[in-house]
């Protein structure tokens, strides 16, 4: 390597750096000079560098206290994207009164502005592969083109509810194993296509299907995605104990019980929430469990209040539980 | 012995070595290597950032023959720094020897 080749890679280390100009002249001025005085010693290249040491090995000492560049630009948009989450309550309750008073019934397709919170932080801070983002995102998309589109929008409430499945098929994306993305994903969009044509055809005449057995017959397309839940789901119980089990047995049992002695089909499901809270509780950290168990909180007591004190308009108010507790926790 | 030990010695040792008479960047190399065998490369940065803190001023002196070497002179405040860092080396070796040399008090 010669003075000048080294000079100028020490220059370009320097450069990836935040540092006055005029430090960086004076740095490379002095290996400059350093150079020079080794070689009148009669010094070759080599025994020069081995001196005064190779660019990449010197450059931590001599940039101690200054930050890289990248790492400027790196903080700056992210304290950006914290001052932009932070708005987003603000941006929400202002859309809200918008919505509710500017738009005829504007208050029945409002209360989904405050989905934009949770939303932004998974959009700005959430994660960094575009599909797992999408995934994050899914279940807003989800309620939003059912709710605002699907079922207001067009009266398409039934097979809107369809809209949900890019939840699993989304998430199924992710999995390690492309068999196993393919029977997941694939499995479920094509059970979903094959009900909807079955449902469409059978609602415009042109076959004669029973509706409560068109559902029952296109269940043969999950089999494969039930071989994969299956197979996971033992897996998992043998590796994390019977609990689950259990859980899910009982919780099936209650299910039934209270449906059928009580009439409760609306709302008998949320027992099936234990399994779920039982993992976040046995598994989550600590300081996180309340923020994973907000959702199941929330949706429980929507539907409470929902089914037991008629006071749906309002119940949604409840969801406001998940960013709520969470910024209170500091996430 | 730690990194941030060591490198407190050397900063130590390069602002008793330029208290004693300035010098130029080479010497300094040089001197530290003769005497504590240090790895030359770490010297020209304990350099600048002693500068930088205003332990050392510094002039060029030019020269006909050869290149413009930078001396280092150790300012009042880089005495006033040197001073203070030897009480306290003075301090922490009297009671290192205690220590290594079982002369202390074992309940």
């Amino acid at each position: 390597m010669t003075k000048n080749n080294y000079l100028t890679f020490l220059q370009t280390l320097l450069d990836e750096y935040v540092m006055d100009n005029q430090i960086k002249e004076d740095i490379i001025k002095d290996y400059d000079s350093l150079w020079l005085q080794y070689e009148e010693l009669g010094m070759d290249p080599q025994s020069i560098i081995s001196k005064l040491g190779e660019p990449k090995d010197i450059i931590g000492e001599l940039t101690e206290g200054y930050i890289k560049k990248e790492t400027k630009l790196y903080y700056k948009k992210k304290s950006f994207n914290n001052k932009l989450i932070a708005l987003t309550p603000f941006i929400a309750l202002v859309l809200f009164f918008m919505i509710g008073f500017l738009v005829p019934n504007g208050f029945i397709y409002a209360w989904q502005t405050f989905l934009l919170i949770p939303m932004s932080a998974i959009i700005l801070e959430g994660p960094k592969k575009n599909l797992e983002k999408l995934t994050a995102l899914s279940p807003f998309i989800a309620l939003i083109l059912f709710f605002s589109i699907l079922g207001f929008g067009f009266n398409l409430w039934h097979p809107g509810w369809m809209i949900f499945l890019i939840i699993p098929i989304i998430g199924g994306l992710n999995h390690p194993s492309i068999l196993k993305r393919v029977l997941i994903s694939g499995g479920l969009l094509v059970t979903a296509i094959l009900y909807l044509m079955i449902d469409q055809l059978s609602s415009f005449g042109v076959i004669q299907i029973n509706a409560n057995v068109s559902l029952p017959y296109s269940l043969f397309v999950f089999i494969p995605v039930l071989i994969v839940i299956l197979y996971e789901w033992l897996k998992n119980i043998l590796k994390n104990g019977w609990m689950y089990l259990i859980l899910l047995v009982i919780s099936t049992a209650l299910y039934f019980y209270i449906s059928i002695a009580f009439d409760l089909w609306v709302i008998s499901w949320l027992v099936f929430f234990s399994i779920p809270i039982y993992a976040i509780m046995k598994q989550a950290p600590k300081k996180d469990k309340i923020i994973a168990l907000m959702p199941f909180i929330s949706t429980s007591l929507f539907m409470i209040l929902g089914y037991f004190f008629n006071v749906w308009a309002f119940a949604w108010l409840v969801f406001l539980l998940i960013p709520v507790v969470a910024i209170i926790q500091g996430k | 012995m730690t990194t941030q030990l060591k490198k407190g010695i050397i900063e130590l040792c390069v602002l008793k070595i330029i208290s004693d008479e300035p010098l130029s960047g080479v010497h300094v190399i040089e001197r530290m290597k003769e005497m504590l065998n240090v790895n030359e490369n770490t010297v020209y940065p304990i350099l600048r950032r002693l500068t930088a803190q205003d332990y050392f001023r510094t002039h060029t002196e030019k020269s006909e023959i050869g290149a413009p070497k930078k001396v280092y002179t150790l300012t009042e405040h880089g005495q006033n720094y040197l001073d203070k860092g030897l009480l306290e080396w003075k301090d922490f070796m009297k009671d290192v020897s205690t220590i290594l040399g079982g002369h202390y008090d074992k309940k």
